[in-house]
């Protein structure tokens, strides 16, 4: 049985997974966390807590940028989109944590 | 930089972001319950939900405002505030702190602005740290000479090959007639090449070349304007250049201006023309005595030392292999030699003065970091609680170094207040003694030199007494009941051995000022050699028309003769050039002496010649030791006849035998047929060149009759007030003539302190220095005792309700000063033996181990520390012992 996982993630894990599901779309922060709840298959659960200030962390370093426009509730929201910056440092951030991920996979598979 | 900006804009529009942040999050909450109502939620139970998801909105505002903006400025201004507050309450440790920095500050940076300007501070010229003057210094007389001769300057622009020039300057008066009076105006005769080697442009204009130094050349009556002259007096006009300035001898042509970094090379120069003597003095090397500046340019990457080692071997070759016997003999003998750099007095004195200063801020540092460990112990228990409430070692220091920022913050402005005033007083006392430097100003790298030090000592304040609190872990406690506490064994050690090394600071500054104060007296108590009370002295200028030998005469006698009218003067006597000056200002001669062995060859030696009246001796009491003094036959048109020498020239010339009697010569061998010139009288040495000058050159002195000059000096011996006697002088040759004109009128007696104003100036900071140094350290042993002794009340009140008297606690306290007083009192002994021989250069008669001063240092100091030790320990004693045992 999977669990939600709601636990704070590793900052730096949370930038990525944002800009990951800004890649193609431009979001509102519901739709952010709804976004990576969902492509996690439900296991991660991003918290309200961290995720805004991740927003607004990498809204100031110029990574993410935001605009006002009509959410589906028919009021004005602000959309994150990604950044020239922003891409290249997702690109270049990406490897790192499949290998991160990878071995500390293989790492606790050793173990268990 | 992006996020800085972005920080910034923050800070001013924050509330629009609150509200915009607010909206976002609404708009999220509103999503998450439209979300949970779908799941099947009651409205209620789905905002709720929501909410609760949510976590602390308010929470994650404030965290997102003090990422936004620079919240920490907000907060430095209530920590500042805070600061504030607790400093007035602390009104007298706030006083004192500000007070002792703001002096100390104050003093330091007066000297370094000082120092900086003198010492530090390049030439204002591209590379002028590569400009340096030549000295030629004869060691003998123990002058410092500082002439050089052209042929000198010929021989290493030829062969000095580390360097990529020369140049010479050599003062010149000139006179201009306008409107019939006579105006004087100083300048200076320069080579051609100073310009390049400064390596200036002309403002406008042209500047001379080599050409203008062929004698009889017509390129050589041209004038160059300093850059200030041309603005004040030309108005800036562009088209001075070709303009005429009617010298009395010739008019000079303007052909340019020169940039005010010229002025550089002394002050109030007026004009620069092309320098220009006889073949005769082209060709001669050394004999000259002109009283010639050279300046030269080392090239890139040659070290002083490397181009002064040149420039000697340069000088022994020519010693060596092209100069006479004779010559060589003299210059061996008054021990010639060359030099680089500036020997100035002025320098080695600032140098010296800024070691003062630095002790001074050393000892007041002291003071302070004491004051602040003695309050850090008092704020002791309001640390503790802020500690408890959740204040960490970050926020707790936070607030101390801000209370000490803002004190040294405070102690700068004052201190610079402070500065200014000083420096008003050192540029005064500078144009006195060096009218050829310019007034100090304060530059950036002064300010930057404040700011840092300010900024070190602001750290250290407010660190040091912190830290030593919180390792000795006393702030970490809330268990002291409310009772101040000592900051620990650490810091009693430290403040301990701060005192001992204020105490050995304060000894060295004392014996230094000390040794300065000895020689001050031995200076002023030096015998000139002539009584300077009573004669006032004051340059004439000659108007044009009594330029001439017989006009000359009836214009010195009507002067003479309109002056007798002015009541209380006893008597006037004439001399040619200013008769007490600086040695550089002296003319020196060529002196043959008939008799030598060598009175066939070029001459080698030279004596300062002075023309004076017959009256002169009798005036300033220079008394005849052999001989007479001047009569009507020692001068005529034809020349000098009859010569009076000092006792320093009889020595020099004729060790074996009376000078009197001696055929001799001034320049040059007199013609085939024509008589010798004999020694007539032998005077006393007078000190002409200042009190403390152990310049021991030779004078003569000439007859004061038949010159035609354009302006000499009157002396006047009077009893009356000196101004007075000078105005009805002026009134009374107005009535003989009326555009004549007294200028640069004083006494005699000032003239001679104004030459002493360096040293006197230096005496008076160090001793200042010291008296501070001796209070502060006193203020600090006393501090520390007085501490001490609260600290120790209760065991005090113990030992004394046990038994003890009054007088064994009483010697208790006092050993315990005088023990530390006693360990400074050694080192600084130990640092003032090895210290002092840097004072050497600025002794008189006093060696730098004079028992005297040193003796008067040490024993004054102790007795300083015994007061400041006594005091404390009396309050000690008188403390009730239930009293203090009951204050526990």
């Amino acid at each position: 049985m999977t669990k939600s996982f709601n636990s704070d993630l590793m900052q730096g894990t949370l930038d990525m997974l944002i800009l990951n599901v800004l890649h193609s779309d431009s979001l509102h922060g519901w739709g952010i966390a709804q976004r990576i709840h969902v492509l996690s298959s439900d296991i991660l659960k991003v918290e309200e807590g961290s995720l805004y200030p991740s927003l607004y962390r990498m809204e100031r370093k110029g990574l993410i940028k935001a605009s006002w426009g009509i959410s589906e509730l028919n009021r004005r929201a602000k959309f994150y989109k990604v950044t020239k910056t922003g891409k290249k440092y997702y690109e270049s951030e990406r490897e790192k944590w499949i290998q991160l991920a990878g071995a500390t996979a293989a790492v606790l598979g050793h173990s268990f | 930089m992006r996020e800085f900006w972005k920080r910034f804009a923050g800070l001013f529009n924050g509330s629009r972001l609150d509200d915009e942040m607010r909206e976002e999050m609404r708009h999220h909450i509103e999503l998450q319950k439209q979300k949970n109502l779908e799941a099947g939620m009651s409205e209620k139970e789905a905002y709720n939900a929501a909410i609760r998801q949510f976590g602390n909105i308010l929470i994650i505002q404030q965290q997102e405002r003090e990422n936004r903006s620079f919240l920490w400025v907000e907060q430095l201004y209530r920590d500042i505030k805070r600061a504030g507050r607790s400093l007035i309450g602390a009104k007298g440790f706030s006083f004192v702190v500000i007070a002792t920095l703001a002096l100390c500050i104050g003093v330091n940076t007066t000297i370094f602005s000082a120092l900086h300007d003198l010492v530090l501070k390049p030439f204002p010229f591209k590379d002028g740290d590569r400009l340096i003057q030549v000295f030629n210094i004869s060691s003998g007389f123990k002058g410092k000479s500082s002439e050089s001769s052209i042929a000198q300057y010929h021989a290493f622009k030829t062969n000095a090959d580390l360097f990529d020039g020369f140049a010479l300057l050599w003062n010149q008066e000139k006179t201009v007639d306008l409107d019939g009076y006579t105006q004087l105006l100083k300048g200076k005769r320069v080579s051609f090449d100073l310009f390049d080697l400064a390596g200036v442009r002309p403002v406008i204009g042209s500047f001379f070349g080599e050409e203008a130094h062929v004698p009889g050349s017509d390129q050589g009556q041209v004038v160059i304007l300093p850059q200030s002259v041309w603005e004040n007096e030309y108005n800036s006009d562009l088209d001075v250049i070709g303009e005429e300035i009617p010298f009395t001898d010739t008019p000079y042509t303007i052909i340019g201006v020169a940039p005010r970094s010229m002025e550089a090379f002394g002050r109030e120069i007026e004009f620069f023309i092309p320098l220009r003597t006889s073949a005769r003095f082209a060709e001669a090397r050394y004999l000259e005595g002109l009283p010639i500046d050279m300046w030269a340019r080392l090239r890139p990457g040659v070290s002083k030392e490397a181009g002064e080692a040149q420039l000697a071997v340069l000088e022994t070759r020519w010693l060596r292999e092209e100069s006479s016997p004779r010559i060589r003999s003299y210059l061996e003998r008054i021990g010639r030699d060359v030099q680089l750099g500036q020997p100035s007095q002025l320098k080695q004195s600032f140098i010296m003065l800024q070691v003062g200063a630095v002790f001074v801020l050393l000892i007041g540092c002291v003071n302070v970091v004491n004051l602040f460990l003695s309050r850090a112990g008092r704020m002791q228990y309001e640390l503790s609680i802020r500690n408890a409430l959740g204040a960490g070692r970050r926020t707790l220091s936070r607030l101390m170094l801000i209370e000490s920022f803002l004190l040294v913050f405070m102690a700068v402005v004052a201190g610079s207040i402070l500065s200014l005033g000083g420096l008003e007083i050192i540029n005064h006392y500078l144009s006195v003694a060096d009218p050829s430097i310019q007034a100090i100003t304060i530059d950036m790298v002064v300010v930057f030199f404040v700011l840092g030090l300010a900024a070190l000592i602001a750290l250290i304040m407010g660190l040091l007494p912190f830290g030593l609190l919180w390792k000795a872990g006393l702030i970490q406690r809330l268990d002291n009941g409310g009772r101040t506490a000592s900051a620990g064994g650490l810091a009693r050690k430290l403040r301990s051995s701060m005192v001992v090394s204020q105490v050995m600071i304060a000894l060295t500054l004392m014996i230094g000022a000390g040794l300065l104060l000895r020689s001050f007296v031995n200076v002023m108590s030096v015998d000139p050699g002539f009584d300077a009370e009573d004669v006032v002295q004051a340059r004439v200028t000659v108007p044009r028309q009594y330029r001439n030998t017989v006009d000359g005469n009836v214009f010195r006698d009507g002067v003479a003769n309109a002056l007798r009218e002015v009541p209380g003067v006893d008597s006037i006597a004439f001399a040619l050039n200013e008769p007490v000056s600086e040695s550089a200002v002296f003319q020196k001669e060529q002196i043959h002496i008939r008799r030598s062995p060598y009175a066939d060859e070029e001459p080698a030696s030279m004596a300062y010649t002075l023309v004076v009246s017959r009256a002169f001796f009798d005036m300033m009491g220079i008394s005849v030791l052999a001989g007479r003094s001047h009569n009507e036959s020692d001068s005529s048109e034809h020349g000098f006849s009859g010569f009076v020498v000092d006792r320093s020239f009889a020595e020099f010339f004729f060790p074996d035998g009376s000078a009197v009697g001696e055929e001799m010569s001034l320049s040059q061998r007199p013609k085939a047929g024509k008589p010798w010139g004999r020694i007539v009288g032998v005077v006393e040495r007078a000190s002409l060149v200042g009190l403390e000058s152990t310049d021991n050159f030779p004078v003569l002195y000439k007859a004061y009759i038949g010159a035609k000059p354009a302006s000499f000096t009157l002396l006047m011996k009077t009893s009356r007030e000196h101004d007075s006697v000078l105005k009805d002088a002026q009134s009374k040759l107005r009535a003989f003539d009326p555009k004549l004109v007294l200028s640069r009128g004083k006494s005699l007696q000032s003239v001679l302190e104004d030459m002493l104003v360096n040293r006197r100036g230096v005496t008076t900071l160090i001793l200042g220095f010291a008296g501070l140094a001796l209070t502060l350290s006193s203020v600090g042993l006393y501090g520390l005792l007085s501490y001490d002794v609260q600290q120790r009340q209760r065991e005090i009140g113990v030992r004394m309700a046990i038994g003890a008297d009054g007088k064994s606690v009483l010697n208790m306290i006092l050993h315990q000063g005088l023990w530390k007083a006693g360990i400074g009192l050694g080192i600084g002994l130990l640092a003032s033996l090895y210290l002092t021989r840097f004072l050497e250069s600025q002794l008189f008669n006093t060696t730098a181990l004079d028992a005297g001063s040193y003796l008067a240092a040490i024993s004054f100091l102790l007795l300083v520390a015994f007061v400041a030790s006594f005091l404390p320990a009396r309050r000690a004693v008188r403390f009730d012992p239930l009293e203090s045992l009951r204050a526990e």
